[in-house]
């Protein structure tokens, strides 16, 4: 069961290539279309808080 | 003394890993020479050239020689990555800015006790959220090229111990520090004494790397410590149970292990030892 969950995140994440069982076809299309234009909203209502990442910015 | 701050970083930037990897895997004949424009393209490759992941060039090669099988996919999977980092790095990282702000010494000494738990874990957090995004956009601009880079996190906060932590924490870092540094120094070859001290060392230079502060070398002392520790313990107990308490119990004290250090990562040393003497003392 985590394995599947933690499958179907990395799918939609974008690290992994084979979509989980659950994602073939039509509806891991619908989810993909999904992840991009939660993610678009996400970021424009969350940027300009840093330009600065960590392991670049000591 | 102000060429230290522009010596420094190139001195200990990741594309210098870069380098020695292919100078000592050249020198050992662990790798073909290529062509110069291969090289070039090695050690210029702008994706992962400021923070990683730190590449091997065995491994870069084929992928640059080969010609990408659709470019469609790794366009989609490339700006997914890059959209993924982008949510954690800004609706994650720097949302909890908020709470490691206060990691410094006039807020430490006005808080709670309490909540200093709550700041360390906080940046624990926040550090992941942060590198691991880099990582996602490092990786995700690659994959627009068609060439796959290393992964550097694999879910690190749900290991069971944190010699499995630092196999899933930063994991080009890890696997350049074993290969150039462990295994050069005698590895698990040497004697039990000589063993823990090549671990101690190893996490002394990653420390030191990580920035070239005493905070840096009591962190990495610390990682160092906590990896002999649980070498010992494995060597006193044998395998552990997979009961899942025992997972759950083992998991949630590697966490809290590594969480406890972070406040060395983040303060200068005063500042650091501050923060536990105000947790612990109060």
């Amino acid at each position: 069961m985590l394995s599947v969950f933690r499958a179907t995140l990395e799918f939609l994440g974008g690290e992994r290539d084979d979509a989980p069982g659950l994602l073939v076809g039509r509806l891991g299309t619908v989810a993909r279309c999904t992840v991009w234009a939660l993610a678009i909203v996400m970021i424009y209502f969350f940027c300009g808080q840093s330009s600065k990442f960590i392991y670049i910015d000591f | 003394m102000r060429w230290q701050g522009a010596f420094l970083p190139l001195g200990i930037s990741f594309f210098t890993f870069e380098f020695y990897h292919y100078a000592w895997d050249r020198r050992a004949g662990k790798t073909e020479p290529g062509t110069l424009g291969e090289y070039l393209a090695f050690i210029l490759f702008f994706p992962t050239m400021v923070a990683g992941p730190i590449k091997r060039y065995q491994d870069f090669l084929p992928k640059l020689r080969s010609k990408p099988i659709c470019w469609s996919q790794d366009w989609e999977r490339g700006i997914t990555r890059i959209l993924t980092g982008l949510v954690k790095k800004f609706a994650v990282a720097d949302l909890l800015t908020a709470w490691t702000n206060h990691l410094n010494a006039h807020d430490i000494l006005l808080a709670d006790r309490r909540i200093l738990p709550l700041w360390a874990f906080g940046y624990g957090v926040k550090i992941y959220a942060d590198f691991s995004a880099y990582s996602d956009i490092a990786i995700g601009s690659a994959r627009m090229f068609g060439i796959q880079v290393p992964e550097n996190f694999d879910w690190p906060y749900g290991r069971r111990n944190i010699q499995r932590f630092w196999q899933c924490w930063h994991i080009s870092l890890t696997r350049w520090l074993t290969d150039y540094v462990y295994i050069p120094l005698g590895g698990s070859r040497v004697s039990t004494p000589r063993i823990y001290a090549n671990i101690v060392v190893v996490m002394l230079v990653s420390g030191l790397w990580h920035g070239a502060g005493l905070n840096f070398i009591v962190w990495g002392l610390w990682h160092g410590l906590l990896l002999a520790g649980h070498r010992f313990w494995r060597q006193l107990r044998g395998e552990p149970s997979n009961h899942p308490v025992a997972v759950f119990l083992s998991s949630l004290l590697t966490f809290v292990l590594v969480n406890a250090g972070w406040p060395f990562f983040c303060m200068d040393l005063h500042t650091a030892i501050l923060f536990y003497r105000t947790l612990l003392v109060g």
